[in-house]
C-alpha cells in the first residue's frame, strides 16, 4: 500500500464548519442524483469563485482559469452519479479542478502568458496595501502593480506541484490533509513542497518582505 | 538611501494574503454563467463515446484485465504444450514377472500420475482374490514394466493411455498363467479387439487389383522363377517401389521367351 492511499485511509480532521458545509452538500449532490438537475446551480454558485482562484492562481491567465474553471464544473456534472461521498463534495471537486489544470499546464508549457485580474479596493486588502507602502494616489496605484506582478513571476518560477500546494493552502486557506487527499499523496509530500516553495519564494521577494 | 530600502516590508504570508484580493468583476460572473450553461446544455446532449463509458467503470476494467490476462496465459501455455509433444515411436514393454511370498491381500495398482518419467518402472502389484483365501503357500504375481524407448515426461493423453493398455495386458497376462487360464489371452476384450479386422481394409482397392494382374502376368513369363519364393518377394519388392505407369511400362517394353529376351522402344 503506497504513501498517498495510507492518507487517504486516515480520517481527515476537519472544522465544524467545514462539516455543515460538507453535509449540506451531500443533500444537493444526492437531488442531482435523483434527477434533480437544476439543484447542481446551488453548487455552481457556492465553489465557482473558489474553483477560479485556485485555478486563477495556478495558471496566472485569467481567460484560461475560466475555460478550466467551466470544464471542471461540466466534469463534475457528466460524474456526479459516480461521487460515493467518500470525500466531501468540495475536496472531489478541487479534485477534477486540479487534475484538469495541471494536464492543461503540461500541455501548455511552453505557450504560458499571463493576464491577471485586478486588485479589489476591500478594506483588507488597503489595510495590507497601506502597510506596505505609505505611498498615496498615482504611485499607490503603480506599486501595488508591482508587487503583483513580482509576486505571480516568482510564483510561476515555482514546479507547477509546489505552485499547486502554496495556492491552495496559503490563498485558499485548505488544510494539509485536505491537499494531500486533493492531491493524491501523503501529508508529509504537502508539508516538504510548502516548506520548499516558501523557500523559494522569499529568495525570489526577499526586497519586499522581512526575514 | 534608496527606495527599496525605505519600503515598510511585510512577510511573504502577508504578501501571498494579497492574491486573495485578485477577483474578477461582476461582469465576468455573468458572462461566466452564460458560457457554462450552454457547455452543460451541450455536455447533456452530446453523446460520450461508447470506449469512455466503459473506461470510466474502474470495475469492469478491474476485473476484465485479470481475467484477459489468464486466458491469454493459459491458451499460450497450451499451445505451447502441444507444440512441444512429438509423435512417439512404438513403445516396446518389456514384462517380467516376479513371484513373492507372502500373500498379498486385495489388488493394487501403483501408478505415478499422468507425467511418466523416462527411467521410470511401473510396478503392478496383483494379488488374486481366490489366491487371498486359500493357504498362505499361493504366491504373489509382480509385474514388472520398464518402457525402453524414450517416454517424455510431458507424455500425451494417447501416450499414457498406449502404456496403460500395455500395462493391463501385461498384467492380464501374468494374472492368467498363475491361474491357469490359457485360452485368456485370446478371449480377453483387450485382444479380441486387436484381433477385428475392419471392413475397409478388406476391400481391395483398383490400384491393388492392377498391380494383382501385372505381376500376374511377369510370372507367366519366368516359370523357372514362379516357384521360388526369393524371387517373388524381390519382384513383389520391386512391384511396390515403382509406381504403377513405371511397372506398366517395364512390363509391356520387355519381353522374354525362351532363351531371348525382347525390348521395346
Amino acid at each position: 500500500m503506497d504513501v498517498a492511499s495510507k492518507a487517504l485511509q486516515k480520517p481527515l480532521v476537519v472544522s465544524p464548519e467545514r462539516q455543515l458545509e460538507a453535509d449540506s452538500d451531500r443533500i444537493i449532490v444526492q437531488r442531482v442524483q435523483a434527477g434533480e438537475v437544476a439543484a447542481f446551480d446551488n453548487l455552481i454558485l457556492k465553489y465557482r469563485e473558489r474553483v477560479f482562484g485556485v485555478i486563477y492562481n495556478m495558471t496566472s491567465n485569467r481567460e484560461d482559469a475560466a475555460d478550466l474553471t467551466q470544464d471542471a464544473f461540466i466534469k463534475a456534472f457528466q460524474s456526479i452519479n459516480r461521487f460515493q461521498a467518500q470525500s466531501s463534495f468540495f475536496t472531489w471537486l478541487y479534485r477534477i479542478a486540479v487534475n484538469s489544470t495541471l494536464t492543461h499546464l503540461r500541455k501548455a508549457k511552453l505557450r504560458t502568458f499571463f493576464s491577471f485580474e485586478k486588485i479589489t479596493d476591500e478594506d483588507k486588502t488597503a489595510e495590507l496595501v497601506n502597510q506596505m507602502t505609505d505611498k498615496k494616489g498615482a504611485d499607490r496605484d503603480l506599486y501595488i502593480r508591482e508587487l503583483q506582478e513580482k509576486l505571480n513571476e516568482a510564483m510561476m518560477k515555482l514546479s507547477i506541484k509546489h505552485r499547486t500546494v502554496v495556492t491552495l493552502f496559503e490563498i485558499e486557506g485548505v488544510s494539509h490533509e485536505e491537499i494531500a487527499e486533493i492531491m493524491n499523496c501523503s501529508v508529509g509530500t504537502v508539508r516538504s513542497r510548502l516548506h520548499y516553495a516558501k523557500q523559494l519564494l522569499q529568495a525570489e521577494l526577499q526586497r519586499y518582505i522581512n526575514p | 538611501m534608496n527606495e527599496t530600502e525605505r519600503r515598510p516590508k511585510v512577510t511573504l504570508e502577508d504578501l501571498l494574503q494579497l492574491k486573495r484580493a485578485e477577483r474578477p468583476s461582476a461582469e465576468f460572473w455573468s458572462g461566466f454563467d452564460r458560457t457554462l450553461r450552454a457547455k452543460q446544455l451541450a455536455a447533456i446532449v452530446e453523446t460520450r463515446p461508447w470506449w469512455r463509458t466503459w473506461t470510466a467503470r474502474k470495475t469492469l476494467v478491474r476485473v476484465c484485465m485479470p481475467l484477459g490476462a489468464t486466458a491469454l496465459l493459459a491458451i499460450s501455455f497450451s499451445s505451447v504444450r502441444v507444440a512441444s509433444v512429438k509423435p512417439q515411436k512404438n513403445i516396446a514393454v518389456n514384462s517380467e514377472v516376479v513371484v513373492q511370498t507372502p500373500v498379498v491381500l486385495g489388488e493394487s495398482i501403483a501408478t505415478q500420475g499422468n507425467s511418466v518419467p523416462a527411467t521410470a518402472t511401473q510396478t503392478v502389484a496383483l494379488a488374486q482374490s481366490e489366491a487371498a483365501r486359500s493357504d498362505s503357500s499361493d504366491s504373489l504375481a509382480l509385474v514388472k514394466i520398464t518402457p525402453t524407448t524414450g517416454f517424455s515426461g510431458t507424455a500425451s493423453p494417447e501416450q499414457l493411455l498406449a502404456s496403460g493398455t500395455a500395462t493391463v495386458k501385461a498384467a492380464g497376462q501374468a494374472l492368467a498363467q498363475l491361474v491357469g487360464l490359457e485360452d485368456y489371452v485370446s478371449t480377453s476384450p483387450v485382444n479380441a479387439r486387436s484381433n477385428v479386422v475392419e471392413p475397409l481394409t478388406q476391400v481391395a482397392t483398383p490400384r491393388d487389383s492392377r498391380r494383382t494382374r501385372l505381376l500376374a502376368y511377369s510370372v507367366t513369363f519366368d516359370p523357372h522363377a514362379a516357384d521360388s519364393s526369393a524371387a517373388v518377394r524381390s519382384r513383389d519388392r520391386v512391384t511396390h517401389r515403382l509406381s504403377d505407369e513405371a511397372v506398366y511400362d517395364s512390363i509391356t517394353r520387355l519381353g522374354l521367351s525362351g532363351d531371348r529376351v525382347s525390348i521395346k522402344f
